[in-house]
């Protein structure tokens, strides 16, 4: 039931937060039209006046694809390695963002307010940005951990084994196993981000170990509270999938059509994403307490029956 | 009354009826009413399957034919397993030890494969075996060991037939290139001591009689002889056993083994394979007997081996000839045997298969239908691999592209999952015009003399996109034609490229439409024997007013100035100039499509010989667009994006992959984000 109280409670806060969302998507857009302006440029100039590449509209043509590639894949390269320093930079932008987010959510009926929002954003930055860094290690050790056993596994078998399906059976185990520490590690940092802030603490390797401790203890309702609320987005891009399917990008209108649904995706995604921050403080909130040396939490409100945010120190 | 002596005489007789049934009934049963071949080259074997050596020991009594005009002193023979026997053979020696991704494993002595000739003795004459020596016609590698030349005290006359009876052993090595063991699977390939070909003055090159007995080089396949096999083989009788051939009979020993006896008739290999773990599936098309051996967790694809099979059969039965064994044999070697997938013997090949492969990716049926086209191209019409390994890889790999482009469709015959898609031919055109360096090889040459990897690409997809130029270029039917002629003349015999080359130029030159002259010479110049590149460029188009006529002349020696007034009738012309230009050094003929504003069309046919060309169009209409090669016959060609040119470009697509690409970015960076 708490799972359900706080999938529903996250549902609530993330619909009252679509100002937020949609700043957050604007950057979002923003910081992706900076790469991909002048990439439509170069496209546009590479194709010159050919109308071969037209032959692409109706669907993919390996044969067009391969041909263009050849021609002017040393143009289009360095777009594909920027594509990576920009995810780089939007994973400190997330960093950023968080401060923001976790305050808005964190007080009842907050409307949002961009100061509040930035300033939050500037104040949280660095213990955030520690934070981060400390998770992506983590994140590296348990891939590590996961990978070089694996791969032990796999070579050993691989030589004894006569049937491949054992050797596929093996390595889909090894890939769910992976996949359940990621989300793992996923949960344990959206909860160190929660406890970080709540204490207003400035112990980001505290607030990962409380947050470990926290999430083994309630490890069924955290892990399935975030595969609940992940399920909406994996609908939203199985819809999405149909539609592209189905309609296609055939003409100018169908292109503006599709994306605009391709926008919205987006937003939803990051929509989505404060959807978990939003269940997961009450989610937080209704179990004892977690403490750290240093506590101060200002203006959570008392918890009600329509299971609002319950103080954290309330035993 | 019968006296004794009758009644004696009278029983004799009976069981001499008995005895001579019985003895017809173990005697093997003709395949074929006539020879197809000149059976030059017939072998009788009796061989057992050791497991545990991973050796086939056995007598091989071998009918040799002498059919030149030469009086032959020396016999040559293949030894092929001597390639695995050390890391000094030329084989290991060139391909560094890997074959198509397989790495030969030499941690243990069992790897190594061999085969020893324990003797060999003229029947009823000469004792031949101290006279073995190797040699290496083709590289001086002293240390490779996979030819042998045996001298004869007394030559061999025209017309003649030696028989030699051979015991040998031949130790199987890990399978890796074709042939070998892998746990408890074995194909046995190349495995016996296997003569060469001797051609005589005018059979291919040969300007006088000679050997044709090549080293087993990385790059290389096989060339043999069309002859009978009888072979018994000995294996234990829980193994499933596969053949070239028909199996005659079954006979279980008292010691735990069975010997299975099989006949073939014209063909020039056999080989075959044994496994105790193998399902078998039986199918029929027409006159044709189906067996399949899958690996037990390949059970559920038996259909995709047999309905593409059925379709190959069905394809070259129509389209090349008619396929004359009464039977076929698909083996499915083990995951781990892999390097004995995709190869081709008589009547018999191999394919391959995965586990949970899904029906998108029709990589067992590719594999099926091009091993399935080797009993055509090179099994039928046999043609030397070692010398000219496109005229059975190449040809066959345009056939194999036909087939899966027909029954698969064009554009996803190899591969069609969550709309993103390819085709056979388009996957192998992509292979050729792909090469980092598409000039790097002239398509004719020894196998052993492609090097860095272009073996395959020169070989097999080269080939096939330059037959499937040809094709476009006389039509299909012209091009059936070809094929059919070819494989009718040439069936059961060596045929070598300028026997297949004069075809082509008498299919041409006899095709009333023909616009190609009457040699083509000029194209195979170009796609075989050179190495230059195909790529025609449509450069530019420009319209503007038809230029006025005007300047100066002279009349009784004044200098006068004129200009020309428009006529009504040139108010409203426009000169229209399209330049299309040759930038590669092959020569194609090609047409050009021209596409005016008023929606007509001109469809211009230019020889592709000049550097550049240019269309003038005076006219009320302006051109549009054009387009060189408009209907895609020459594939060829390395760059089809600049083959047309338009005045009006679209952006339509453009914006599409913008789109795309904004999404793309911002799912990318949004996975970063996940990440915090």
């Amino acid at each position: 039931m708490k799972i359900f109280t706080a999938y529903r409670t996250g549902l609530i806060s993330a619909a009252k937060s679509k100002k937020m969302a949609t700043v957050i998507y604007a950057i979002t857009f923003l910081l992706a039209l900076l790469l991909a302006i002048p990439f439509r440029g170069t496209l546009s100039k590479i194709a010159g006046n050919s109308m071969d590449i037209n032959s692409m509209i109706k669907g993919f043509d390996i044969t067009t694809y391969a041909d263009f590639l050849r021609t002017a894949g040393h143009a289009i390269s360095p777009f594909v390695s920027a594509a990576f320093w920009f995810g780089v930079l939007y994973l400190v932008f997330t960093v950023f963002f968080a401060g923001g987010v976790l305050k808005i959510l964190s007080v009842e009926n907050q409307k949002f307010s961009a100061r509040l929002f930035f300033e939050n954003c500037a104040i949280f930055f660095f213990r955030f940005l520690k934070l981060a860094f400390y998770l992506l290690i983590l994140q590296l050790i348990f891939a590590l951990i996961v990978f070089f056993p694996l791969a032990e596994i796999v070579a050993m078998v691989s030589s004894t084994v006569q049937n491949e399906a054992v050797l596929f059976n093996i390595v889909l185990i090894g890939i769910i196993v992976y996949i359940f520490f990621f989300i793992l590690l996923l949960i344990i940092g959206d909860y160190a981000k929660i406890i970080l802030f709540n204490n207003d603490s400035r112990k980001s390797l505290k607030s990962i170990w409380l947050s470990v401790k926290f999430v083994i203890r309630h490890l069924f309702s955290t892990y399935l509270l975030y595969l609940f609320i992940l399920i909406a987005p994996i609908v939203f891009f199985l819809i999405y999938f149909y539609l592209d399917s189905a309609i296609g990008m055939v003409s100018g209108f169908n292109i503006f059509f599709m994306f605009l649904i391709q926008q919205t995706l987006i937003w939803v995604r990051t929509w989505t994403k404060i959807w978990f921050l939003g269940s997961e403080i009450f989610l937080y909130g209704l179990f004892p307490s977690v403490k750290m040396n240093k506590v101060k939490i200002e203006n959570l409100p008392e918890a009600t029956d329509e299971g609002l945010y319950e103080n954290p120190l309330s035993t | 009354m019968m006296s004794s002596k009758t009644k004696i005489s009278a029983y004799l007789f009976f069981i001499s009826i008995i005895f001579s049934g019985l003895s017809i009934s173990f005697a093997q049963q003709s395949i074929f009413q006539k020879p197809l071949s000149d059976r030059i080259a017939n072998y009788d074997m009796n061989v057992k399957l050791n497991l545990e050596k991973k050796l086939v020991t056995g007598e091989e009594t071998l009918y040799w034919k002498n059919s030149s005009g030469d009086k032959i002193s020396e016999l040559e023979f293949h030894l092929y397993l001597n390639a695995f026997k050390n890391t000094n053979s030329t084989f290991i020696k060139e391909s560094g030890g890997q074959l198509r991704g397989d790495q030969f494993n030499i941690k243990s002595n069992i790897n190594w494969g061999w085969i020893d000739v324990l003797s060999m003795k003229v029947k009823d004459g000469e004792d031949l075996t101290d006279k073995i020596k190797f040699i290496h016609p083709d590289d001086n590698n002293a240390d490779d060991q996979t030819v042998i030349s045996v001298p004869l005290s007394k030559p061999l006359l025209p017309g003649k037939e030696i028989t030699l009876n051979i015991k040998f052993e031949s130790k199987l090595p890990k399978v890796f290139a074709r042939s070998g063991f892998s746990d408890n699977f074995f194909m046995v390939g190349q495995w016996f001591p296997k003569i060469g070909v001797y051609e005589h003055a005018g059979e291919r090159y040969a300007v006088k009689g000679r050997w044709n007995c090549h080293q087993y080089h990385a790059n290389s396949e096989f060339y043999a002889d069309f002859g009978v096999y009888n072979v018994h083989i000995t294996v234990p009788k829980n193994y499933v056993v596969g053949a070239v051939g028909v199996l005659q009979n079954e006979v279980k020993n008292s010691d735990g083994t069975k010997t299975l006896f099989y006949h073939a008739e014209d063909v020039i290999d056999f080989s075959w394979t044994a496994s105790p773990l193998f399902k078998v599936v039986n199918a029929t098309w027409r006159h044709v007997k189906i067996k399949v051996l899958l690996q037990p967790q390949h059970l559920p694809q038996a259909n995709r081996h047999i309905n593409s099979v059925e379709d190959a059969l069905e394809y070259f039965d129509k389209y090349v000839g008619k396929y004359p064994y009464p039977n076929l044999t698909i083996v499915d070697p083990p995951f781990r045997a892999f390097g004995a997938a995709g190869m081709e013997y008589p009547t018999l090949f191999t394919a391959g298969c995965l586990w949970g492969m899904p029906d998108g990716i029709k990589f067992t049926e590719n594999v099926v239908i091009h091993e399935f086209g080797h009993n055509y191209f090179m099994g039928i019409l046999a043609t030397n691999e070692f010398e000219e390994a496109w005229m059975d890889e190449g040809f066959n790999t345009y056939y194999e592209t036909r087939i899966m482009d027909h029954y698969y469709g064009k554009k996803k015959s190899f591969f069609d999952i969550g709309g993103f898609h390819f085709g056979d031919f388009e996957q192998q055109r992509e292979s050729y015009v792909g090469m980092r360096d598409p000039k790097i090889s002239p398509d004719f040459q020894n196998s052993w003399d492609f090097k860095h990897n272009d073996y395959g690409s020169i070989t097999y997809s080269k080939t096939a996109t330059w037959m499937m130029t040809l094709q476009g270029l006389v039509g299909r039917k012209v091009m059936d034609e070809i094929m059919q002629t070819y494989f009718e003349r040439w069936k059961f015999k060596h045929p070598c490229g300028k026997d297949f080359i004069a075809i082509v130029n008498e299919v041409v030159k006899k095709d009333p439409e023909n616009k190609l002259g009457g040699n083509m010479g000029w194209f195979f110049n170009g796609v075989l024997y050179g190495t230059d590149i195909c790529d025609y460029r449509l450069a530019s188009i420009s319209v503007s007013g038809v230029p006025k006529s005007m300047g100066a002349y002279d009349s009784a020696g004044v200098k006068h100035f004129y200009k020309v007034k428009r006529s009504k009738k040139d108010e409203g012309l426009y000169r229209s100039k399209v330049i299309v230009e040759r930038l590669g050094g092959v020569v194609m003929p090609e047409e050009v499509l021209v596409h005016f504003n008023s929606g007509k069309e001109i469809l211009e046919h230019w020889d592709g010989k000049e550097r550049a060309h240019d269309y003038i169009y005076d006219n009320t209409d302006k051109v549009v667009w054009a387009k060189i090669d408009p209907y895609n016959k020459i594939p060829m060609d390395v760059n089809l994006i600049n083959n047309s040119y338009t005045l009006a470009p679209k952006k339509t697509s453009i914006n599409k992959y913008a789109a795309k690409f904004i999404f793309w970015i911002e799912n990318t960076m949004q996975n970063f984000g996940m990440l915090f």
